[in-house]
């Protein structure tokens, strides 16, 4: 129950936009923030480091970053994780390593030692309780200005007011992948079982975990992630549309009954998703926009390069 | 001259107090900058001019009468909302719902509109100059909407009436339309409607209506006598009762699931499990105990609207105008007034008698907008959203064709004698994102000034209350299981919800979770039936009670359960002149004024007894719980001690009349609620008396003798924080894979495995008569379902058609290749034995009982068995020992913790076996992750069967055609309530039903099946 947005530049190309990616993504997130008072985060993909991996944190109630930091770090080391830089952030801990191993392993060594929120080299997750317009200068979201990120804001159903449970969420153990969504997965038990089982592992009980730890799932047995898009919309029962991001793409779902909003805005230079076209209008004010509603049960994929 | 509003410098509530001021002065208004904003000119009755300039956002010119609205460029969802009468033409395009619940006027899309544009749409035309998106004309009862460009996807979804002119290509029809020709007059004014709007066309239209499939039931339901409660709930009741056999047999003969009013019929626990720490009556004989008690309540100014005043805390439920007659509402109107509380229009619009008599009246708003408009909006004192209620959540309301009158269907602006059965979620509400947003058109409606509540059925309600306070309701009405109704599936009447104690404790609960207790009030309802029961709900936190069902019973109901079919012999719940002309108003208004006032005499004197002299100083400390069941679901201490019972002293009168059917209104509420109707409040001596015998607590029905039931399980429905899906409209899978394993993403499709159309495998027919078996192989290849015993019902269907068979190998069976499955049976000491598949293809299992679970279950992992039949109906090889036994659930507990502990849950296909009577019992044992259900006994009585002792008596002579016609009824109905089960629940397949969404309500069941309790837990740790 919340407010999805996305963005993403085509080719580079810009076009008369002159707002940035973390400014935009701010502001469709305030235009819809009646949808979701309790928390927002953004996931902002940045220009990738040669040989680097970006990793991201939160900090545990209670704790503080100086000890957090060292924490983390004698846990990374632990796994023959280099660690570049560490920079508190909020209530986050952001990180550039050097790591040449497998990902995945490592997700699985470390997530229930630290509270990891993203790893890619592009990727950066950011969430926090409160409002886009408070937390966005708190983090510096409007200094952001890639080629894509995705955004939400959330309003709490059936889990917790936290900013673990807040979106995005990483695809964990997958480098770059992260999903935001709005709507409800109803065999959220049964579907986290069936995933747990099969060695994968849950931070929270917040169902938007689980379509990413789905789609994580599935490309680890070797799934596209278009294929893995499309065997989501059976495979998961409820009410959702939901975006997921790559290092240079943005996809998405809409199950069968497609209750819940989801509006496109497409030029030839950008594509623009909010939940409610006032999301999109903040962005062009006065201007009439032609937008588009994806169809239920549909799923696509927007790449950045096409 | 026109006025200018600048909305880049006024806000929207202001914006729309000026445009209404300027519209009672009759002056146009032009309105720039609006850049998609909400709610613009929502609320506006005067037929002036206003033109934006610009796109607008959410519901622009929603709930109006009689505006013209120019909107230059796009608007968003529910452009039109509700409207009257008047235009509104939008240059650009419209987002999804453009001209829901219209009601008449004109609403012209220049561009593309977006999906459910339409939807429960009754009059008036929506025109749409480009292409429309998915759905368009979803569920609307008339009207019409033209589409200039492509129709979209499922045009005229679920439409019963009004026509759909689709002028480009069709992409799909929707269920239950179809194509027509327009009539040269229809199309010619269609042609003169795009000239008035300078629209061009060129082509020919097509027509989508109503085909008209869906619109009634069926087979009619027949008239049944009232079974007393006291043969199928309680200590001691055989498990095949009176009850559960008549439900299948009804089954049988109508192929659907059942419908039925009143409310949840076998116990639950409730007021009466509590009692208050003093001796009350006793507490009355101090004279200085007496004196005033301040009982005034005000509800509902949480957002500066103006609240309910209530002389008590009390409040009439929402009833609709068509579930009741109209003396009875008007009856309740007079009452409400006289005793200074609020009355509630329930579903259907507000019925002008009413209004004028009730001096407080709260409207209230359901997912059809069945006669919800601007006007009753505003004469209202008080606006409620119904997102669901106790007695059915998750189905929306239901209006039976003989109820459904000429005068109630024009009220509700659809058409005449169909059988009403409302959507199941607003259009506009989908989760609590939205809800809030359709919060906010309401209040801008009516400028802000009236409280806004919402309705909720007892569920997830923990979760629920935290939304509605985000939300920004101004209280919540919440109903427990035992909420009463004019129509419900009976299934869910019975077994969705939670009981009306742990509904207030989750709310209560919900919200000191998020430390926000006492920041909304909470009203109660379901089952309340006196100030004793009110006062207690009031110490435990609610803000104030609703009744219902007791304020009927107080005007004249006789229980007979019959409301749905319009027959009501008292004329309170039909519509059939002559019955309603059986009832008094003035009579039964007196009398409902009378309860009310012996309600408040109740309260008065249970406050003072506790020595206060405000009502909201009760509390819990004022309490103890008389039952354990009371006292884990409230976290009040279990104190039996407080069992006082005056009244054993005489010998209980001899009752020569039989039970009602409700264990929740026994006999006793009866005489009780119809005492306080007849007696004058100041009879201080009788009201005494009356008192005395309220606090005199019931036995309690679950006594520790009583062995767990799989009707102490309930489902919790969806309600805010996930979508119910709609059971008449929408689909819920129930396609049924027997096989080792679950694959994640595309099933390979190389695993052994049997595939059958409904969960259910039926079983106990070996022995029977020919004709029986001969019927039962019949109805089973209908239906997709199979069956398993030693050999197979029928040498093969009359028709030739393929069932699957499972063999059960017993006692020295050969195994058959014929088999589609061999299941071994464990013997009375188990020890492994020698099994093996006589085919690649055949599955291959173990029949189980519970004390051979131990032993059979890792060895039927270790040998890689396809499935394990958990038998918990006293021998799968013998046909009909369910009969005798009492079905042991802690099979079903015991063998995922097992597999659970194994990491090995869904390794192996679980069938259950044992006391499956219905629907609702499958869809229980499917959520306890069993794959599908193995029905014996049920299918016995179905076909017509008697039990005797351990055996089934069939009767002789009877034709194959109709006892399979019988069989595949029963198949049918029961498919459709486990499926309707799941979509209450939020899923589109029965296999998706978890153990998380159940709860108990009885201690024993709690321990046999590791569920939790419906309420008392403690705050969430996780959350």
């Amino acid at each position: 129950m919340c407010a999805i947005a996305g963005i993403l530049f085509k080719n580079g190309r810009r076009g008369h936009f002159d707002m940035s990616t973390g400014e935009a993504l701010t502001r469709i997130l305030d235009a819809t923030l009646h949808r979701g008072p309790d928390s927002a985060g953004w996931a902002l993909y940045r220009e990738p480091e040669p040989g680097r991996l970006r990793m991201r944190f939160l900090i545990p109630d209670g704790g503080d970053a100086e000890s957090e930091t060292a924490t983390i770090q004698a846990v990374l080391e632990a796994q023959g994780v280099q660690v570049i830089d560490a920079s508190p952030l909020g209530c986050t801990i952001g990180m550039t390593v050097c790591f040449e191993g497998d990902l995945l392993a490592l997700t699985h060594a470390i997530e229930h030692q630290v509270k990891l929120v993203s790893v890619g080299e592009s990727l950066d997750i950011i969430k926090d309780v409160g409002q886009p317009l408070d937390l966005a200068p708190r983090y510096g979201i409007g200094d952001f200005d890639g080629a894509h990120g995705i955004a939400h804001i959330r309003l709490a159903t059936e889990s917790g007011v936290h900013p673990d449970t807040s979106h995005p969420f990483w695809a964990c153990g997958f480098a770059d992948i992260a999903t935001v969504h709005n709507g409800q997965i109803t065999n959220y038990w049964i579907m986290r079982r069936r995933l747990e089982r099969r060695g994968m592992t849950f931070q929270t009980e917040n169902d938007t975990e689980l379509i990413a730890v789905y789609l994580a799932y599935r490309m680890s047995r070797g799934a596209s992630l278009e294929d893995a898009l499309k065997t989501s919309l059976a495979d998961l029962d409820g009410t959702f549309s939901y975006l997921v991001a790559t290092r240079d793409a943005i996809g998405y779902a809409k199950d069968k009954l497609a209750a819940k909003p989801m509006v496109k805005y497409e030029d030839d230079d950008m594509i623009v998703i909010s939940s409610e076209e006032v999301g999109i209008n903040r962005l062009f004010p006065g201007r009439a926009l032609a937008t588009t509603e994806p169809a239920p049960l549909t799923y696509g994929l927007w790449s950045r390069s096409k | 001259m026109t006025a200018t509003i600048d909305l880049s410098r006024m806000p929207v509530r202001t914006a729309n107090e000026v445009i209404k001021g300027y519209g009672a002065a009759y002056k146009d208004i032009e309105i720039i900058n609006p850049d998609a904003r909400h709610y613009i000119g929502v609320g506006l009755t005067s037929p002036i001019h206003v033109r934006i300039h610009g796109s607008a956002g959410y519901f622009c010119g929603g709930l109006t009468d009689g505006p013209i609205i120019d909107v230059e460029k796009n608007v968003s969802w529910g452009v039109g909302d509700n409207m009257l009468a008047g235009t509104v033409v939008v240059g650009g395009n419209a987002g999804a719902l453009a001209g829901e619940a219209l009601r008449g006027g004109t609403i012209v899309i220049r561009g593309n509109m977006g999906s459910r544009a339409g939807q429960v749409m009754k009059q008036g035309t929506l025109c749409c100059g480009g292409n429309a998106s998915f759905m368009a004309g979803y569920m609307m009862y008339g009207g019409r909407i033209i589409i200039l460009g492509d129709s979209g996807e499922r045009v005229g979804e679920d439409m019963a009436g009004g026509e759909i002119y689709v002028g480009g290509r069709i992409a799909s029809l929707g269920n239950d339309a179809d194509v027509a020709d327009p009539t040269d007059e229809e199309t010619a004014s269609i042609m003169a409607f795009l000239d008035r709007f300078g629209m061009a066309f060129s082509g020919r239209f097509k027509k989508v209506v109503c085909a008209g499939k869906d619109l009634r039931y069926g087979t009619p339901e027949p008239r049944k006598r009232t079974i007393p409660f006291s043969s199928f709930s309680g200590n001691g009741t055989s498990y095949w009762n009176e009850k559960a056999v008549e439900d299948i047999r009804v089954k049988s003969a109508i192929g659907r699931y059942r419908i039925r009013g009143f409310g949840t019929a076998r116990h639950v626990p409730h007021f009466g499990d509590i009692a208050f720490r003093v001796d009350v009556a006793r507490a009355l004989e101090h004279p200085e105990t007496a004196g005033p008690v301040q009982m005034r309540t005000f509800l509902g100014d949480r957002s500066g609207g103006r609240a309910l005043d209530l002389s008590m805390p009390v409040m009439i439920a929402p009833m609709s105008y068509g579930a009741l007659s109209p003396r009875m509402k008007a009856a309740l109107g007079i009452a409400s007034r006289l005793s200074g509380i609020s009355e509630n229009t329930g579903e259907g619009g507000m019925y002008s008698v009413e209004r004028a008599e009730a001096r407080q009246l709260i409207a209230q708003c359901l997912s059809g907008r069945l006669g919800w408009n601007i006007h009753d909006m505003k004469r209202s004192d008080g606006l409620e959203i119904y997102i669901s209620q106790g007695a059915k959540p998750g189905l929306g309301g239901q209006l039976m064709a003989a109820k459904l009158t000429r005068e109630i269907a024009d009220m509700r602006g659809i058409p005449e004698g169909m059988d009403l059965r409302s959507p199941s979620r607003h259009p506009d509400i989908l989760g609590g994102d939205d809800l809030i947003m359709k919060v906010q058109e309401f209040r801008e409606a009516v400028g802000w000034r009236l409280p806004v509540s919402i309705k909720l059925g007892g569920g997830r309600t923990r979760d629920d209350v935290k939304i509605a306070l985000k939300d920004g309701l101004d209280f919540v009405e919440l109903d427990g299981l035992q909420g009463g109704t004019g129509a419900a599936g009976s299934e869910v009447a019975e077994y969705v919800g939670i009981p009306t104690i742990s509904a207030l404790m989750e709310a209560l609960d919900g919200l000191s979770e998020i430390d926000a207790a006492g920041s909304l009030p909470i009203v109660v309802m379901g089952g309340i039936q006196s100030g004793v029961d009110a006062a207690k709900a009031i110490a435990m936190g609610a803000a104030a009670v609703g009744l219902g069902t007791a304020m009927l019973i107080a005007g004249g109901c006789i229980g007979c359960m019959d409301c749905s079919s319009g027959n009501c012999p008292v004329g309170i719940a039909t519509q059939a002149p002559d019955r309603v002309a059986k009832f008094d108003v003035e009579k039964q208004a007196l009398r409902m004024h009378a309860y009310l006032e012996s309600i408040r005499y109740q309260l008065a004197v249970v406050t003072r007894a506790l020595g206060y002299a405000d009502i909201r100083q009760l509390s819990r400390d004022d309490l103890v719980a008389l039952t354990p069941e009371a006292a884990e679901l409230t976290r009040l201490p279990y104190a039996p001690e407080f069992r006082h019972c005056p009244a054993a002293a005489s010998p209980p009168r001899k009752e020569t009349k039989a039970e009602t059917g409700t264990a929740n209104f026994p006999r006793r509420s009866f005489q009780l609620i119809r005492a306080m109707a007849q007696t004058d409040a100041s009879d201080e001596t009788a009201q005494q008396g009356i008192l005395g015998a309220l606090l005199d607590p019931r036995e309690n029905p679950f006594p520790e003798s009583r062995a767990a039931h799989l009707d102490d399980v309930v489902f919790l429905s969806a309600a805010l924080t996930r979508l119910v899906i709609d059971p008449y409209r929408e689909a819920c899978g129930t396609w049924t894979r027997i096989s080792r394993c679950i694959e994640i993403g595309e099933t390979s499709g190389d695993e052994r495995s049997v595939e059958i159309a409904q969960p259910f495998l039926f079983t106990g027919f070996d022995e029977a008569p020919e004709n029986i078996r001969t019927a039962l192989a019949g109805a089973l290849s209908a239906t997709g379902c199979g069956y398993i015993g030693r050999r197979p019902p029928a040498a093969g269907d009359p028709a030739g058609r393929p069932y699957p068979w499972f063999q059960i190998v017993a006692g020295g069976d050969r195994p058959d290749p014929g088999a589609r499955g061999l299941i071994y049976v464990a013997g009375d000491d188990f020890h492994p034995q020698t099994m093996a598949r006589l085919d690649a293809g055949q599955l291959l299992g173990l029949a189980v009982k519970g004390r051979h679970l131990a032993e059979g279950l890792p060895y039927a992992l270790e040998q890689k068995l396809d499935l394990l039949l958990l038998d918990g109906g006293g021998g799968i090889e013998t046909p009909w020992t369910e009969l005798s036994t009492v079905p042991d659930l802690t099979l079903l507990r015991d063998a995922i913790r097992m597999l659970r502990e194994r990491n090995m849950e869904e390794e192996i296909a679980l069938l259950h076996f044992g006391g499956i009577r219905s629907g609702t019992d499958v869809a229980k044992s499917l959520a306890m992750n069993c794959t599908a259900s193995v029905i014996g006994a049920a299918m016995g009585f179905a076909a017509g069967g008697a039990g005797d002792g351990d055996s089934m008596v069939f009767p002789e002579a009877a034709a194959v055609s109709d006892l399979e016609a019988s069989m595949v009824n029963w198949i049918k109905a029961t498919a459709q309530e486990a499926a309707i089960i799941a979509r209450c629940t939020g899923k589109t397949n029965v296999h998706n039903l978890e153990p998380e969404d159940m709860r108990t309500i009885t201690l024993a069941a709690h321990r046999d099946l590791g569920i939790p309790l419906a309420s008392g837990q403690h705050r969430r740790e996780a959350f």
